[in-house]
């Protein structure tokens, strides 16, 4: 008789029962994670954008009241507590020491950000720079299927 | 437009205790449930928020002066704390894989900061 696996065996990873605790992750949870994690950073990228934008008003608005109606600042801030929301529920599954790194991911879109937004200048540093974070980060990512 | 030492330092600084908060989270998001007393008395999670909080402060700080590009690479050097914490902690080996990906990020994020000071 054929028995039906549970879908947390149907993997191409060789899965020895009673050797796997209960609470281990399946590799869907951690799949999920590294893209929870991608999305985080993505989040993390805009705040930091609009974080920099309100320190430029808080520059103009040295005052309470300006760092109370620097809205570019609360707003980044505001952004930054759901990303790492979404991060914490992310770190669930999968090794901190890989999913952590990940976060690099950010600078990326950091930079390009920065450059359309601020109009800084790309150069063969930025781009090398951003295709080695780009690389670390997918070998990083292929590791944490494992 | 340049930028300071001392906005490098805080930066720097802020990810240290960045990494710190990692713990806390990673510790805090395997007690996660989904009702409100489990969540208030996630005290790992807590902690992490609580230093996450606090490295901001220094990020914040840091940004104040000087280009985005070449602060925010600093934050890297966090994941090599990250990286050793998590061996301490959780039991996390050391690969060649994280090593790699590790490295790469790191060579990645000092191109980038090379690439902000590059006039034109």
């Amino acid at each position: 008789m054929k028995e039906k696996l549970p879908i947390s065996l149907m993997t191409t990873e060789p899965v020895i029962l009673n050797k796997v605790p209960v609470t281990a992750s399946t590799v869907e949870q951690k799949r999920r994670s590294l893209l929870m994690i991608v999305a985080f950073t993505v989040l993390a990228a805009a705040a930091q954008v609009l974080m920099k934008f309100g320190t430029i008003h808080l520059k103009l608005h040295p005052s309470i009241s300006g760092l109370l109606t620097d809205y570019p600042l609360i707003g980044g801030m505001l952004l930054y507590g759901v990303g790492a929301a979404l991060m914490v529920v992310a770190l669930r599954h999968g090794e901190l020491s890989v999913l952590y790194p990940l976060i690099s991911l950010s600078y990326v879109w950091v930079a390009i950000l920065s450059v359309v937004v601020f109009g800084e200048v790309m150069n063969p540093y930025k781009i090398g720079g951003i295709c080695t974070i780009m690389a670390g980060v997918a070998v990083l990512g292929m590791g944490a299927h494992k | 437009m340049t930028t300071p030492i001392s906005s490098i330092a805080l930066v720097t600084f802020g990810s240290f205790i960045g990494s710190f908060s990692a713990i806390g989270f990673k510790a805090g998001s395997k007690r996660l449930e989904k009702n409100l007393p489990s969540l208030l008395r996630n005290w790992p999670l807590a902690a992490g928020v609580a230093g996450y909080l606090f490295s901001s402060v220094f990020f914040i700080a840091g940004l104040k002066s000087g280009e985005l590009s070449i602060l925010f690479p600093m934050v890297s050097t966090g994941y090599i704390w990250t990286m050793l914490w998590s061996r301490l902690f959780f039991r996390e080996p050391f690969t060649r894989g994280k090593f790699l990906g590790l490295t790469l990020i790191l060579i990645g994020c000092v191109l980038l900061g090379l690439g902000t000071r590059q006039p034109g």
